[in-house]
């Protein structure tokens, strides 16, 4: 006789492979459809991983990935496909581990958490890039497990792996680190609870947790900071400065704020600018070349640099013309190679961003409205559309023309070969389904889609169907914006407030801080799931309890 | 329809086939021919069978999957290349040669490609003598 326990312990096993199978199935389906990608960001990835220790390579990156890719042996071997079946087990995983995070509350949470996520097509399609996204879902994913499994059983040792996740997810990506506040945000709400039920051992436990949390994460971070500038706090002047520099003349996502009457410190930026470019005609050109029409035919002095008047010139188009698109960071570019390094620069950056924020403080709230508006509201209501940033699959441009004497790419020759050949390989044999414009390279209609399967073109074929999938987790951001209304009057208030901000603060401070960039809303996938499974949970348990108390009371 | 797709749907229909046949020898499904074509020996066939059976196919069909991928691209060519990517596979292999004849080699056989690329007909001059 086979005990309860047991033969549910047998369908777990079972329902668990039956799903690896599955989500193996998509994984080889998507291999068939699209090819292994290295796109424009690759590169950075693949040269840190070369060249690990430099400070002064991809400085914006966090190491994570290059020593994936490291481990892997890309290098050692010169070989993409480890890389790539290491990523294709990740994406496998994604749904095992939602299903292991999901399986405490109910068999039948789980498999609806795992076959939602094997039916979000993203992770499988970015399986086949050489980029970080892949990465970021997974230690996302291992982070949720680990977050359910410390509210499940609040012990030293699960807040202790909690904690390091968050820095696994951090390694991957420096904004990981924002997933620690969504910890200290459920510690928080258990606090609360027991507080308010006077259950004051509980209370106690959870206020040393919270201090325990706080005290090694700022250790690690201390540390972190002694050893290497690549933090979160040198990195993010150098994707705002940006958008809070360049005009809004084109685009309502650039505010053009960085004046020198905002205060000292963007005087002093201005002013080491101007000390850079009268010094180092070299710096100047940098600037000249991503500046306005105004400013293109000044030419050197006699004495081989440019005259005060030049100079002038260039500090007035920098700060009344600042509309290029590049502009920004050449200004940094220049400010890193001068004396003051990327310690240096991030600290004169992010000072002029602050004064600026501070004398404009309506840009927060404006530029907030704008990632609801734009990218969450219109993502949930009209449907996620996909471009060259969210499926980044390579295409032909990205093969380098080598028509003059320099030296090739940073990409070893096998490597190339794997890559350049998976590319034609899926792409058909019509020439017009190469060209950069190719219109159906996105399909977004049954149409189009048929386009590219008559022509051949897989990869069409690929990014819609991958978008097809990608729209399942507009359901979860439904069903999470639901849970919020919950929140107060569930006993899972720990766990929900820890689920539901972790769904919602990373990604949407992610989009803030970046060029208002939609993929950071697909990568959080695995948390958004199990968010929403949590809250059927929630429901169904709030109505079950409900009922019981109803018919208590009535047979008393 | 690209002639690959239809190629690699064979593949991966044959893939299939191989794990269905070990599956029938597996459990003695006399009807789907494993009996026949594949003999497990029984200590392992003993082993297997305690398992789970969708755990077996899992690691058995990622066993394949892996060997497919990486069959799909191993002892690639520059010639296996389209012409729009031969030209940097020849720069390429110039480049992280060691050997200058074979740099030559390749610089050679990229000149042939990219008649009209600088890269190729300086490394040739430069070297040559």
């Amino acid at each position: 006789m086979i005990g309860k326990n047991a033969l549910l312990a047998k369908y777990q096993s079972h329902w668990f492979w039956g799903i690896a199978l599955f989500a193996l199935f998509i994984e080889l389906c998507f291999h068939v459809l699209l090819p292994v990608s290295i796109s424009n960001d690759s590169y950075g990835y693949i040269a840190l991983s070369r060249d690990l220790f430099n400070p002064n390579t991809s400085f914006e990156r966090s190491v994570g990935y290059p020593v994936f890719l490291l481990l892997t042996g890309l290098n050692l071997f010169d070989n993409l496909i480890p890389v790539i079946l290491v990523q294709a087990a990740m994406a496998v995983a994604i749904p095992l581990i939602v299903f292991k995070s999901l399986v405490r509350f109910g068999l039948g949470y789980a498999v609806l958490g795992a076959l939602i996520s094997c039916l979000y097509f993203y992770n499988f399609v970015l399986s086949l890039s050489v980029l970080t996204e892949l990465a970021y879902v997974f230690s996302i994913a291992v982070y949720t497990f680990l977050l359910i499994a410390y509210f499940r059983k609040m012990s030293l040792r699960n807040l202790l792996l909690v904690i390091a996740s968050c820095w696994l997810i951090a390694l991957v990506r420096l904004s990981g680190s924002l997933h620690f506040f969504s910890l200290l945000i459920g510690i928080s709400f258990y606090i609360l609870a027991q507080m308010s039920y006077k259950n004051w051992d509980n209370m106690k436990l959870g206020l040393r947790h919270i201090f325990i949390a706080i005290a090694v994460f700022a250790s690690v971070s201390v540390v972190q900071h002694a050893i290497t500038n690549r933090t979160s706090s040198v990195a993010w002047p150098h994707f705002v400065f940006n958008w809070v520099y360049k005009d809004n003349t084109l685009d309502n996502i650039h505010y053009g704020i960085i004046k020198p009457e905002n205060g000292p410190a963007t005087q002093r930026l201005f002013e080491e600018i101007e000390r850079i470019v009268t010094e180092s005609p070299a710096a100047f050109d940098t600037l000249k070349a991503s500046g306005s029409n105004k400013i293109q035919n000044i030419v050197l002095e006699e004495n081989g640099k440019y005259s005060l008047e030049s100079v002038k010139l260039l500090m007035d188009d920098l700060i009344f013309n600042n509309k290029h698109d590049l502009r920004s960071w050449a200004i940094e570019g220049v400010l890193i190679n001068s004396s003051h390094g990327i310690l240096g620069t991030s600290n004169l950056l992010s000072k002029a961003i602050m004064e600026a924020f501070i004398n404009h403080p309506e840009v927060i709230v404006l530029r907030l409205i704008t990632v609801f508006q734009s990218r969450v509201w219109e993502f949930m209501a009209n449907g996620i559309t996909l471009n060259i940033v969210s499926f980044p699959t390579a295409y032909h441009h990205q093969i380098p023309k080598v028509m003059n004497d320099v030296p090739p790419s940073t990409l070893s020759p096998n490597v190339f070969k794997q890559w350049a050949y998976d590319m034609f390989d899926h792409t058909g044999n019509a020439a017009v389904d190469r060209d950069i414009n190719y219109p159906n390279r996105y399909p977004t209609t049954v149409a189009g889609m048929m386009e590219s399967f008559n022509s051949g073109n897989l990869i069409g074929i690929g990014h819609y169907v991958g978008m097809l999938g990608t729209q399942i987790i507009r359901l979860c951001w439904f069903i999470i914006a639901l849970g919020i209304l919950f929140l107060p009057f569930t006993k899972h208030a720990a766990l929900l407030g820890s689920l539901l901000s972790a769904s919602f603060i990373p990604p949407v401070a992610s989009v803030f801080i970046s060029e208002t960039d939609p993929r950071h809303l697909l990568m959080s996938s695995p948390v958004h799931v199990a968010s929403a499974i949590f809250v059927i949970y929630v429901v169904v348990d709030f109505f079950t309890c409900s009922n019981i108390q109803e018919k208590e009371l009535a047979r008393e | 329809v690209n002639s690959n797709f239809i190629h690699t749907i064979l593949v991966i229909a044959i893939g299939i086939a191989i794990v269905l046949l070990f599956m029938g020898a597996l459990f003695n499904y006399r009807k789907y021919a494993g009996k026949f074509f594949i003999q497990i020996p029984q200590p392992v066939k003993q082993y297997l069978l305690q398992q789970n059976f969708y755990k077996v196919s899992f690691i058995f069909a990622f066993l394949c999957f892996a060997i497919w991928v990486s069959y799909r691209h191993s002892g690639l060519g520059c010639e296996d290349l389209d012409e729009a990517a031969q030209c940097q596979c020849y720069a390429l292999q110039v480049v992280n040669k060691t050997d200058i004849k074979q740099q030559l080699h390749w610089a050679r056989n990229g000149m042939k490609m990219c008649p009209d690329s600088k890269f190729f007909s300086n490394f040739i001059e430069k070297n040559q003598k």
